[in-house]
């Protein structure tokens, strides 16, 4: 934090250092607490179960090892951005570390920012781990995930980023478990949402119709962001257009869910 | 840094004792997949008196049924499909959307099911239906094929292996495998299995004899004898049981062992018994038509009846009648 009183530059500069510092912080205290050893160890144990699978051969079952590969990481990777983001804010006010944060020309918005950038930065971490873990694996056995694989991880990355946001929001209201717990249900139960949205919209009336259509429309359809399926069954790359409105889709979410979690974080006695 | 190259050293050991340990495993995995056997009776009973064993057969038992969906995704490339709603089902429009024509090679044909991803025209998700299209697996599944089912193959060796009381299996297995180049004999080894393992499924017959039936059309040798010995099988089995006990497949897998038992009688040369075990199946089924078109045949004189009747003691129908 030594950093942030070496004088007043442009403010643009000053804020983008100081979410950074507080984002490194954030990951280096994660390195500190081994919380990356949880995606190691998780890594090891996927390696030794692709070998156990590898061991039975893999002919004929090649879109099988893809699926489970692939539903692996998805998992892992959501369930530690939630694990990851749900105690920072949490943390921070019960270790009454973010006073001297706040005594210095740092607002809510930046350590929340920051904190949020952190995160998303740890999950990746944690997400690329998984990632190489299970190409590795594919790729001992002789099988290719094809360009499409890159397209599958960015729209990961984007996903993380509304994942980390909701649960950071969700922090600001609830206390760590609770916010776990509902992230996690949230986050796995995003496709069963879109697809029970879907079906029951052609058999309600008018008015229901357009409180399903509110709900998709407002929540975060985290189901979009997931390429795994055409991973696995070799379809071919998407278009870069469905990448940059994801993008963009990703981003408003992310914003509108850390809007809320700063409006109800400026005014919480700490 | 001491602790990270500690830390480092103790990773490579750990994934390398990992892998150790698995090679060492699949030495004693291998057998159990080369043949895949199942388990015996007294495994089967054991399964259900330990409760630990019991849990461990539940989780065979979800494997199988999960990978029986899998397949079905295999099918179509990933494309998610669903039973549709009653509202759908009476929207002619939509009603075509998951109609599957029954492909050369005799994929299943279904209909009244509809993708999970909604169709352009139906879709109300303006921009995020399009992304959604673009994100999943997506057809339009008017009239579509399907993918070789043989890709499907070793799913369903590994959940009858996970499995050996999941039926279906079996008996769709069997006919994958059987249609595979020079592995009709394979075929027969794989629905024999499912026989030891399920003696008293009507559908493991029914299959059973139609592969042997039907034996010319995987490039085996026909076995009409044997093929009517296990359609009376199954249709003994199915006389045995309680009707209303019997499910929607079953009736279908007895019909099916009625149709067989004509026809690899016939086949045989049994006429007689092929005439009785149709007027049998007549009063199961009273409108099955191979049964029909073959008393028809009869009349008009295209069969000469060769053997005496063997079936007069067969039981008679105890089962409504489904077509």
């Amino acid at each position: 934090m030594t950093k942030l009183s070496k004088g007043m530059p442009n403010p643009i500069l000053f804020r983008l250092s100081v979410w950074g510092a507080i984002a490194y912080t954030t990951l280096l205290e994660s390195i500190r607490r081994k919380d990356l050893w949880v995606a190691a160890i998780l890594a090891i144990v996927m390696i030794g179960a692709a070998s156990v699978i590898g061991q039975f051969g893999v002919r004929g079952l090649e879109m099988f090892l893809k699926d489970v590969t692939l539903s692996v990481v998805n998992l892992l990777s959501v369930v530690l951005a939630i694990l990851f983001s749900a105690r920072q804010m949490p943390e921070e006010i019960s270790r009454r570390t973010i006073y001297p944060l706040l005594a210095r020309p740092v607002s809510r918005f930046d350590i929340l920012f920051g904190k949020f950038l952190g995160a998303l930065a740890l999950s990746t971490v944690a997400l690329l781990v998984f990632a190489v873990v299970g190409w590795g694996a594919l790729f001992y056995f002789g099988l290719s995930v094809g360009e499409i694989f890159w397209q599958y991880l960015l729209l990961r990355f984007f996903s993380l980023a509304i994942i980390c946001a909701l649960t950071i929001c969700l922090s600001i209201f609830l206390t760590p478990p609770a916010t776990a717990t509902i992230a996690i249900l949230l986050a796995i139960g995003a496709s069963t949402f879109s697809t029970a949205v879907k079906m029951l919209h052609g058999s309600v009336g008018t008015g229901a119709q357009k409180m399903l259509e509110a709900a998709y429309f407002l929540l975060p359809q985290l189901d979009l962001f997931d390429l795994s399926r055409k991973v696995s069954y070799g379809w071919k790359p998407i278009s870069a257009t469905t990448i940059l409105i994801l993008l963009a889709y990703g981003a408003i979410h992310s914003a509108a869910l850390l809007t809320i979690a700063i409006l109800r974080f400026r005014r919480q006695a700490l | 840094m001491k602790n990270n190259w500690l830390s480092s050293i103790f990773g490579v050991v750990g994934i390398a004792l990992c892998l150790a340990l698995n090679n060492r495993l699949a030495v004693n995995a291998r057998p159990e997949l080369a043949a895949p056997a199942g388990l015996t009776m007294s495994q089967q009973k054991k399964l259900e008196e330990v409760a630990a064993a019991s849990l461990f057969g539940q989780f065979r038992s979800n494997i199988a049924d999960f990978l029986w969906l899998k397949v079905d995704k295999y099918l179509h490339s990933g494309v998610d499909l669903r039973g549709m709603t009653e509202e759908e089902k009476r929207n002619e429009r939509i009603r075509q959307l998951g109609h599957a024509e029954k492909g050369k090679d005799g994929n299943r044909q279904h209909s009244s099911e509809t993708t999970v991803v909604l169709d352009k025209e139906t879709d109300w998700r303006g921009i995020l239906g399009d992304v959604e299209r673009d994100i999943k697996p997506y057809m339009d599944m008017r009239n579509h094929n399907h993918r070789d089912p043989k890709e499907a193959l070793p799913l369903f060796r590994l959940m009858t292996w996970s499995n050996p009381k999941f039926i279906p299996g079996y008996a769709t297995g069997a006919v994958m495998i059987a249609r595979e180049e020079k592995a009709f004999n394979e075929a027969i080894a794989f629905i024999q299995e499912g026989e030891n393992n399920n003696p008293e499924s009507i559908e493991i017959q029914a299959t059973f004899s139609y592969l042997l039936l039907r034996a010319n059309r995987f490039g085996g040798n026909g076995n009409f004898p044997a093929a009517a010995i296990h359609a009376d099988k199954g249709v003994r089995l199915g006389l045995a049981r309680d009707p209303s006990s019997l499910s929607t497949d079953e009736v279908e897998a007895l019909q099916d062992c009625v149709r067989w038992r004509v026809l690899a009688l016939r086949e045989s040369g049994e006429i007689e018994q092929a005439r009785q075990a149709a007027l049998q199946g007549l009063k199961m089924f009273p409108k099955d038509v191979v049964c029909r078109n073959f008393l028809e045949d009869l009349k008009q004189g295209e069969f000469s009846v060769k053997t005496p009747s063997s079936l007069k003691n067969a039981p008679d129908s105890r089962l409504t009648p489904t077509e």
